[in-house]
């Protein structure tokens, strides 16, 4: 067809380079030339020489601190997902102990564990204790209230006098 | 290991001093976009400081257009994915365009489109963007003549890097 239509095993000719650099090849065509660069170290070199000094670009003010920027990130990374792991791992622990505490009280609740205690529990040991001093502070404690309240009937009956 | 990172640092830092231009170049060359190419030429860098242990350490130069060689080719890929090609378009005939005159510089194709666009914003933008995108100058250039903060015109121009970019893009559709 024409020259934009170069094999992949080809190296690019003069012709190719011109085309490139004026974005007269089609979309595949600049697809083809580049996989071929890319792999191709005579048509890498050739296709960087194409270009003059004074057709360079020049990039902004911030280009090379966005790159060691960017580069300081790959470094920090694997810090960052450290801690994150270690967050990670805390969470799953957290979680994996309340849901074991979380079975373990299903299993007893629904196992009659609870009814078996309750069974073989030794009623007789409610009983043995002495509730007598409890028994004493209530009695008096009522004998003074009923005082309190025979003194305000005594003392209503004389205003009423 | 501190030595290896500082030493692979010198080296991306020589690299871009040295072809930061040409691979920006090249990839302008591929996307017609320069945010695009800029952004390329950027993971060119870094991909270059991940991979420089596989460089065989002949030609920097060529190492670097072939990693440029590949992310245009990736983001042409995309590129061609995202538009779906009329018929005519995809077998462009290259003869018609094959007599253009070589002096069509690419700088000056892009420096015209980049001043162009930096005229369609709104102040503070315009002026903003005119003198970092067009004129080249650093923020601490700009804020020393200007007397503006350094914060406000990083968000300055991040807002019309942005607006630029979406006024770019539209262009080359």
């Amino acid at each position: 067809m024409n020259t934009s239509q170069f094999k992949d095993s080809e190296h690019l000719t003069n012709t190719d380079m011109r085309l490139l650099k004026q974005n007269a090849l089609s979309i595949e065509g600049r697809i083809k030339a580049m996989t071929h660069v890319s792999t191709c170290d005579i048509c890498a070199v050739a296709f960087s020489e194409c270009f003059d000094e004074q057709e360079l670009l020049s990039t902004s003010p911030t280009f090379s601190s966005v790159v060691l920027m960017k580069v300081l990130d790959i470094h920090e990374e694997p810090i960052k997902q450290k801690k994150s792991e270690k967050k990670r791992r805390e969470f799953y622990f957290y979680v994996a102990r309340v849901s074991l505490a979380m079975c373990l009280t299903i299993m007893i609740l629904f196992s009659g564990t609870f009814n078996e205690i309750t069974k073989t529990f030794d009623t007789d040991l409610m009983n043995k204790i002495d509730f007598s001093g409890i028994n004493t502070v209530s009695e008096d404690i009522r004998t003074f209230s009923d005082k309190i309240v025979q003194q305000e009937v005594v003392n209503n009956d004389q205003k009423k006098k | 290991m501190r030595i290896i990172l500082n030493n692979k640092a010198e080296i991306l830092a020589k690299s871009m001093k040295d072809y930061s231009g040409l691979i920006l170049t090249i990839c302008y060359t591929m996307t017609r976009d320069y945010f695009e190419a800029e952004d390329l030429a950027q993971e060119t860098f870094i991909s270059a400081y991940k991979n420089l242990d596989k460089f065989d350490g002949r030609s920097m130069k060529a190492w670097l257009t072939a990693i440029a060689a590949n992310k245009c080719k990736d983001y042409l890929k995309n590129s061609a994915r995202r538009t779906v090609p009329v018929e005519e378009d995809a077998f462009k005939n290259v003869s018609d365009r094959a007599d253009l005159p070589d002096e069509v510089l690419l700088k000056d194709e892009a420096i015209g489109k980049m001043k162009a666009l930096c005229q369609k914003l709104k102040e503070p933008y315009r002026t903003v963007a005119i003198e970092h995108f067009y004129e080249n100058r650093s923020i601490e250039e700009i804020s020393t003549a200007s007397r503006v903060n350094q914060k406000t015109l990083q968000t300055q121009i991040y807002r019309a890097k942005t607006m630029l970019r979406e006024l770019w893009k539209g262009e080359n559709q």
